[in-house]
């Protein structure tokens, strides 16, 4: 799948084109690759293990007070979704959404023989792998290897860090990871790596080809994605939060022309084993406060029916607390799909039930895998058998 | 191939790339003679850490503790010790080989946890085997702390087998995945190995309460089998042998194996009843090893490359951490793997951000870029805590190179000292770009490429 730079500049005229528009290229390499369909997808991962009850809170259940004398929220409190649950209090625009159904939430999602290291879960939510299994590629890297099926920027799958998550990594190709599109530009845009990739010569070894693709790579990527981010830059005011900034940054990339369909972030440390409701409550208002903003800008510019954001954590939590305010890792938790073109809306299904614990813990009813099928499927217009590697069944949220 | 690049070729594959003090001895020495030098037959020391080991008592004391922040903090104190202490190793122990094959050993009897005493038991077990005997190592690897706890065979009752210590021994340790065992063949030899467990201070024991003694069925093989019986079915096979050698040529030699040399080294490392020395000596006396298609075939993982750099080009660190942080960034945290199956190789190490981050890592240490980046979360250690930004720059986390110490290299071929494969190109065009500038920054620019990553 290597593919030797000169090689492939010899045999496409075009190639020379493709820096400065690459969407030009993606549009002729289509006929191979997946079609777009104008969806976008954003991934919120909550890392650290999000506390699920504490998030949509089943405010008619008396073991779930029992369990949690003192970080249990009461129905008072809560925001009232239906009879049995509420919604916490921090996530006020949550609730806003769900009355104007465009909110989804999948309750009780897991996957069997559950892992309690974060490392490990982590890996498992993102590589899409049975608990024994190591896969060294993630699902949306694996989306990535359909979608830019032979083109030559792999901007359809975007990741708002410093580094890249194994998500975000394909067999054949990795997406990239940029927190800032100027400091990506900067860092790449270094005389002597443009020099090394102007001058880059034939490479016999294919691991120099390879690594002089990469290169090249994000050379380009970074000139192109910076330019598309200055485009037509959002004009709202976004939080001044890690989280903030990094919805703005994908506000004004939705808003220009760029080809990506995928864009993943992440915020934490929901890890709340002490004092939980202090933490959570923190991390919830500015999570809030950045989907809020982000939802009326993209409403604004006529785009929310075309995107939707999913979130998920590599688990949940405990149903007991624990001695000190907070709660040990767990295992089901919720997922929740904002969007303005979702086919069934609200609770799509029940509860967890806390009446069958397995040694103190929920056991998941809904695989998440069924869910990246459904997303990949229905959302993202692609082949989620071959990149899941197995049918996982829909559901018809999408 | 003049001998000083077969020298390096060599050292870049039995340890950890070439010494700045070796230079003059690699123009004239015989490789040969060179190879026994890295497997020198100094004797296994145990790494001696900065922080004195606390006892097992007191360990098992704080263990116990309702508060858990002096254990974990205990934890990270030593584990970053034990990693300080053998990348010192790694860096300047003339017995290279036995440092690079006990890093193969950790990838490959993978553990990730964080009780800092059983990780260095650990490591230790994989030094002091490193160039001994398989067979021994894998009885050790079993019976430690580390790998008992991370594969749950502490919880491998005969009253409630647990498998994941006997699914991975076969699929990961000794014979490869679906390879001449069935579910039945887990099931069986999980149950023989019921019992195998350590005690509060961390010491295996052999729990005859817990084991089931009954009737087994393994690998065609019925008896009432224990753990140690398993261990020896498996190595038996000499399909065993050619699991490991093959991966460790992957290691050591080239990413894609040659069948044929493969097969020829597994047969001799089986008669040789698993000797790993053997194995060593049947690769890097070879004249294949020296071969063009073997030359800068490896991407260098991120332990290698930064230690590889160190050895180079001496330096002083402010954060000690820093060096290990620029490991973690790349992927590679000693002490760590991922997972049960280890580091993924190869070009599993370079994404964009990757190959970045390298390229910039030798001119940070120079002091003529800045760095400021954000680890990915690792909860597992943090707790909850933000994770620390690696920040280097000329405030914070210093680095301080000895140029005065390496003035001697600074006039050397740069570009013969540092690439495994030279090329004229690239020479031209570096050479061209740095003209105005110092041999310092030529040295920096020279390891600020794509090719520097290969070894």
């Amino acid at each position: 799948m290597i593919i030797n730079r000169k090689t492939f500049l010899k045999t496409s005229s075009l190639a020379a084109a493709s820096f400065l528009f690459p969407n030009f290229l993606n549009a002729l390499t289509l006929p191979e690759a997946i079609e777009m369909n104008g969806k976008t997808l954003i991934i919120l991962q909550l890392s650290g293990g999000n506390d699920g009850l504490n998030t949509i809170i089943p405010v008619k259940n008396d073991i779930y007070y029992k369990s949690r004398n003192q970080i249990s929220i009461k129905e008072e409190n809560s925001l009232l979704l239906t009879d049995e649950a509420g919604i916490n209090p921090n996530l006020k625009f949550f609730k806003e959404l769900y009355d104007n159904g465009e909110l989804a939430v999948m309750n009780n999602v897991g996957y069997p023989e559950p892992n309690k290291s974060h490392f490990r879960s982590m890996d498992i939510w993102q590589t899409a792998s049975n608990s024994n299994e190591f896969k060294n590629s993630g699902w949306l890297g694996r989306y990535l290897d359909e979608a830019c099926h032979n083109c030559e920027n792999p901007t359809q799958v975007i990741e708002v860090d410093d580094l890249l998550s194994l998500a975000m990594k394909g067999e054949t190709k990795n997406a990239i990871a940029f927190k800032d599109p100027k400091k990506l530009f900067n860092n790449s845009q270094e005389m002597l790596y443009k020099k090394l990739n102007a001058d880059n010569n034939d490479h016999q070894h294919d691991l120099a080809s390879y690594l002089y693709n990469t290169l090249g790579n994000a050379i380009n990527n970074s000139e192109y994605i910076f330019s598309e981010s200055k485009a037509k830059p959002t004009d709202k005011i976004y939080p001044t939060t890690q989280i903030g900034k990094d919805f703005k940054t994908i506000a004004s990339l939705i808003k220009s022309d760029i080809n990506t369909q995928v864009y993943y972030l992440s915020v934490g440390s929901f890890d709340t084993h002490a004092n939980q409701n202090q933490r959570q409550t923190q991390l919830f208002k500015n999570i809030n406060a950045a989907v809020e903003i982000f939802t009326k800008d993209m409403k604004e510019n006529g785009k929310f029916n075309d995107i939707m954001i999913m979130t998920f954590s590599e688990f949940g939590r405990r149903v007991a607390q624990n001695a000190s305010n907070g709660t040990d890792h767990g295992t089901a938790n919720q997922m929740f799909f904002i969007s303005g073109g979702l086919k069934k809306k609200g609770l799509l299904n029940p509860l967890p039930d806390l009446t069958n614990l397995k040694d103190g813990d929920l056991i998941y009813t809904e695989d998440f895998r069924k869910v990246y099928a459904t997303v990949l499927k229905r959302w993202l217009n692609s082949d989620d058998q071959k990149i899941l590697g197995k049918d996982n069944g829909y559901y018809n949220f999408i | 191939m003049t001998l000083f690049l077969k020298n390096k070729h060599l050292v870049s594959r039995a340890g950890f790339g070439i010494h700045h003090n070796d230079i003059e001895k690699y123009k004239n020495l015989n490789p040969k003679k060179l190879y026994q030098e890295l497997k020198s037959n100094l004797d296994y020391q145990p790494l001696s850490t900065d922080i004195q080991p606390i006892t097992a008592e007191q360990y098992q004391a704080m263990s116990k503790a309702d508060d858990r922040k002096p254990l974990n903090q205990f934890n990270k104190n030593y584990n970053g010790s034990v990693r300080k202490a053998w990348h010192s190793q790694m860096i300047n122990t003339p017995s290279q080989l036995r440092e690079k094959m006990a890093l193969f050993w950790h990838g490959h009897f993978a553990t990730r946890i964080q009780q800092a005493l059983f990780n260095k038991e650990i490591i230790e077990i994989f030094r002091k085997n490193a160039l001994g005997n398989f067979r021994d190592l894998v009885f050790e690897v079993s019976k430690s702390s580390a790998m008992l706890n991370f594969l749950n065979n502490q919880q491998n009752k005969k009253a409630k087998p647990n498998e994941n210590f006997a699914r991975e021994l076969m699929e990961l340790f000794t014979l490869g995945r679906g390879n001449l065992y069935t579910e039945k063949d887990i099931k069986e030899s999980a149950r023989a190995f019921t019992g195998w467990s350590y005690n509060g201070l961390g010491e295996f024991i052999d729990n005859k309460k817990q084991h089931d003694s009954g009737e087994k069925v393994f690998l065609g093989k019925t008896g009432n089998f224990d753990g140690a019986d398993i261990i020896n079915m498996i190595l038996e096979k000499p399909e065993c042998a050619h699991f490991i050698t093959e991966k460790i040529y992957k290691f050591l030699v080239n990413e894609n194996p040659d069948e044929k040399i493969v097969k020829s080294l597994s047969e001799k490392f089986y008669k040789a009843n698993y000797d790993i020395t053997t194995l060593m000596d049947e690769i890097f006396l070879s004249d294949w090893f020296y071969s063009e298609k073997n030359i800068s075939a490896k991407i260098k993982s991120p332990v290698e490359l930064i230690v590889g750099i160190r050895r180079i080009m001496p330096m002083d660190l402010q954060n000690r951490d820093t060096i290990y942080n620029f490991e973690k960034l790349l992927g590679q945290e000693l002490l760590q793997p991922p997972n049960v199956a280890g580091w993924p190789s190869g070009v599993a190490w370079i994404d964009s951000s990757t190959l970045l981050l390298r390229m910039k890592i030798p001119a940070v240490m120079a002091g003529y870029k800045t760095l400021d980046i954000e680890p990915k979360s690792n909860d597992d250690i943090n707790m909850g805590k933000e994770e620390k930004k690696v920040v280097v720059n000329q405030k914070q986390n210093t680095i301080t190179i000895h140029w005065e110490s390496i003035n001697n290299i600074l006039n050397e071929d740069l570009f013969n000292l540092l690439l495994a494969k030279p090329n004229e190109d690239l020479q031209k065009m570096i050479t061209d770009f740095n003209s105005e500038k110092s041999k310092k920054h030529l040295m920096i620019s020279i390891m600020s490429t794509p090719e520097y990553q290969l070894c």
